[in-house]
């Protein structure tokens, strides 16, 4: 599923994935500051329209991903309210005996539309952009040494196998009679075979990189490079534009 | 010329006290096809290590003696010259990559080298057609199969084009079908080019007429015997056997009739299409000998496992359709079948984990629904691919006794029986060890024990022998066969036929998703269509028998 959005032939998948990385944390701390609930709204709503029109991500996919991050961002309103720091002077309603305040809701929401400004942005990253190229980037404009960039690489390989393993030894396990029980006593009966079968993977994956010629140097050729694009000079200028319009719009709610 | 001259080499990894290949000479001679064959821990694979200097350059080992190969002392090599002299291929598909497409892995090579983007364009291209990998090119290696990884990899070696291979036991982990076509593909690899090829095999079939020498290692150390094949496997087969190392079917056979004076070979036969030709030169016909009837014993009890049009699937996509089948108490079953045929589902089916969607399934004449799924455990055992998986406890000892405590059997019983099964799985020596520490034989004796160390009536063990070598799948299949005498039932998963017709009384396909075959092993066999339609391939075995038949009914030797 992730895959066939990160292989699309979009817009923001062809941008330089350093740079999209690079937006990610330009926006990140951007929103530091920003303390009034519209500003990140605006943005998020901004940031959602751009992964679907420029990106290629259907709208229930995104939904359905953004869904947790809605919850952990409804839960700081949740917090605000019920236990603020000090309670606003005006009340829009109240639950029960609880007075909800209209300053506490504000602040609960922009905290929480921070959150969600980060998921999105997080998953426009993730989205549209293929592991292989991100690694490759870094190598090749970040002078990430190749050491780290390809390890990792064989690392992310290892993620599935994990996941069929430990089902597998989920279900080897119930059938000598340990029954489905979750506790530390069980994790720890998982995490032996986990990690024995990870080292020797590791161990053998290592050799076969060394016996392919890898050393771990810079002193290697590109297949692909990863150059820089028209696109991305497209991207840092809608970034621009994007971060310069929401601050114009939002600056009489934040003054 | 030599290519490769080895003297006095021997290696001793960190925290052992005897080294994991003893001293060892050997020369390899440039464009030599050379069969190294050795009893399990025999020192085959450091050997291949040390060759393109992974010993000591990445693991870590203590290495005695020298090693040169096109004249060069290894030690010289940096890390991107060795594998334009010396390519590995390693036995674990699953472990060889570190790339996501089969072209991002075959240009990483040829990356690290730093070969130019023209040199390595054209070289992808070239090795992506003599490897028919053309059409995978841009294919997830995790979606292909073992057979065609194995293929990625030698894609990947032969892009960097050294004048030496070495093959690690390539085909330990796939099917006979993929194994052939494995094997041909680097027998042309060979042929094409002035290359040495040095296979590490345990149990090599295919492809030894193609084959200029057979090394044996000893456990011990040193050369056991070499020479070329038809020659050691005629005059020295014994000792082979002796040592614990395969001789290939068809050459054994032939020893055999040989020595009992009812044909004289000349060539020796290597395949049996060599052996035909020799026995249609003497005029000699096949005989068939008329099988013995796979006679049902009449059962008084109901069967142990009956199925009906079982129909299972996962989310949308139908894994089994209409597979209908009976297995009595006592009896042998093999499930063969192609991969993704639903093999280890309609396993996991007769385990109580997944329930079928339709279809029926009486366990002793009674509906399975109508047991509880910890019943049916109790009854069962599973044995998985990987046995690690299912060991939870830190001794072997615990390891053995856990289904009973669970149970809570008395210790005075527990005591008993547990001596009774270190011995039936001889673990005996190693009953305070760690379950991870055993070696792999051990290892895959320990997980089918603690399936039976309870009251298991069914056994279901799944690709039991995969990456064993000789001596362990006959000391597995020793033991299961004892433990069917005492009344077990057994279903296996393989695609060992040889095994199929050595150990199991009835065969399971599966093809398609549902039954295409239930019946005798021996009927099954004679499936000629069938056979060809699920793609198993009749053992050697079996195919020989006629012509001994016919060879041992002459009246005069010619």
């Amino acid at each position: 599923m992730l895959e066939q959005y990160q292989q699309k032939d979009r817009f923001l998948q062809k941008v330089n994935p350093s740079l999209k990385l690079g937006a990610v944390l330009v926006i990140i701390i951007m929103m530091i500051p920003v303390f009034n609930p519209w500003t990140p709204l605006l943005l998020f709503g901004c940031t959602v329209i751009m992964i679907i029109a420029l990106g290629g991500v259907s709208f229930r996919f995104l939904g359905l991903l953004l869904l947790p991050f809605l919850l952990f961002a409804f839960s700081f309103v949740w917090i605000q309210v019920v236990f603020p720091d000090e309670r606003g002077n005006t009340i829009l309603f109240t639950i029960g005996s609880l007075p909800v305040s209209l300053e506490n809701v504000s602040t609960g929401v922009s905290l929480g539309m921070r959150a969600l400004v980060f998921g999105s942005w997080s998953l426009l990253f993730v989205l549209t952009t293929e592991p292989s190229r991100f690694m490759l980037s870094l190598i090749q404009q970040c002078k990430l040494p190749p050491r780290f960039g390809y390890g990792m690489m064989a690392a992310y390989r290892f993620l599935p196998l994990f996941r069929d393993e430990l089902r597998q030894i989920r279900t080897a396990h119930r059938i000598r009679g340990l029954g489905e029980k979750r506790g530390i006593g069980q994790l720890k009966r998982y995490f032996i075979p986990l990690m024995a079968g990870a080292i020797r993977k590791a161990e053998r994956t290592a050799v076969a990189m060394e016996s392919k010629g890898f050393d771990g140097s810079r002193n290697r050729t590109f297949y692909h490079r990863i150059h820089w694009n028209r696109y991305d000079a497209y991207f840092a200028g809608l970034l621009l534009l994007l971060l310069t319009t929401i601050w114009f719009v939002s600056s009489p709610w934040s003054a | 010329m030599s290519n490769a001259a080895i003297r006095g080499l021997s290696i001793t990894y960190p925290a052992d006290n005897q080294p994991a290949l003893p001293p060892l000479d050997l020369d390899i001679n440039t464009g030599e096809n050379i069969l190294l064959a050795g009893p399990s821990g025999c020192g085959k694979s450091s050997l291949a290590l040390a060759l393109q200097g992974l010993i000591p350059r990445v693991i870590e080992a203590e290495k005695t003696g020298t090693l040169t190969v096109n004249e060069t002392e290894l030690e010289h090599w940096t890390t991107a010259q060795a594998c334009r002299h010396v390519g590995i291929l390693f036995q674990d598909p699953e472990t060889q990559f570190c790339m996501e497409t089969v072209e991002d892995e075959i240009v990483f090579g040829m990356e690290n080298i730093g070969l130019s983007i023209e040199e390595i364009t054209s070289r992808l291209e070239h090795v992506l057609e003599i490897t028919g990998l053309r059409e995978h090119r841009f294919s997830r290696l995790t979606t292909l199969s073992g057979g065609l990884k194995q293929k990625a990899a030698t894609a990947c070696l032969l892009a960097l084009d050294p004048a030496v291979f070495v093959l690690d036991e390539p085909t330990a982990n796939l099917d006979p079908k993929s194994s052939e076509d494995f094997i041909q593909l680097w027998i042309n690899t060979a042929a094409r080019g002035n290359k040495t090829l040095l296979f590490i095999e345990h149990n090599m079939e295919t492809g030894l007429e193609y084959i200029d020498r057979v090394i044996a290692l000893r456990k011990e150390g040193g050369v056991l015997l070499e020479g070329p094949p038809r020659t050691v496997f005629r005059e020295k087969a014994h000792i082979l056997e002796q040592e614990g190392i395969h001789v290939p079917e068809v050459c054994r056979t032939a020893r055999r009739v040989e020595q009992e004076g009812q044909i004289t070979w000349d060539p020796f036969p290597l395949n049996l299409e060599e052996w035909e030709v020799q026995c249609a030169q003497r005029g000699i016909q096949k005989r068939n000998e008329p099988a013995p009837d796979f006679s049902a014993k009449s059962p008084v009890a109901p069967p142990l496992i009956e199925a009906e049009n079982l129909t299972f699937s996962y989310g949308a996509e139908r894994i089994l359709e209409n597979v209908s089948f009976t297995l009595h108490t006592g009896e042998f079953a093999a499930l063969c079948g192609s991969n993704g045929a639903g093999k280890s589902t309609l396993a996991h089916l007769l385990t109580g984990l997944e329930q079928p969607e339709e279809g029926t399934l009486f366990r002793k004449g009674k509906e399975s629904s109508r047991y509880r799924t910890e019943e049916i455990m109790k009854q069962t055992g599973f044995v998985f691919q990987n046995p690690e998986h299912q060991f939870i406890c830190d001794s072997v000892e615990d390891e053995l006794t856990y289904g009973w405590r669970m149970t809570g059997s008395n210790p005075e019983f527990i005591r008993a029986e547990l001596e009774e099964m270190l011995t039936l799985f001889q673990l005996r020596e190693k009953r305070d060890a760690n379950p991870f520490s055993l070696s792999q034989g051990q290892k895959r004796r320990l997980s089918a024990a603690v399936m039976l160390a309870g009251e298991q009536e069914l056994l279901i063990l799944d690709e039991p022998t995969f990456g064993q070598d000789e001596s362990g799948t006959n000391a597995l299949m020793e033991m299961l066969k004892k433990w069917q005498q005492r009344g077990g039932s057994i279903i296996m998963i393989t695609h060992d036929m040889e095994l199929v017709d050595r150990y199991a009384d009835k065969v399971l396909l599966l093809h398609e998703k549902s039954t295409a075959f239930q019946g005798g092993t021996d009927t099954f066999f004679q499936q000629n269509d069938l056979l060809e339609k699920a793609s198993i391939n009749i053992p050697v075995s079996r195919k020989l028998k006629p012509w001994v038949h016919s060879l041992e009914r002459q009246e005069a030797p010619c």
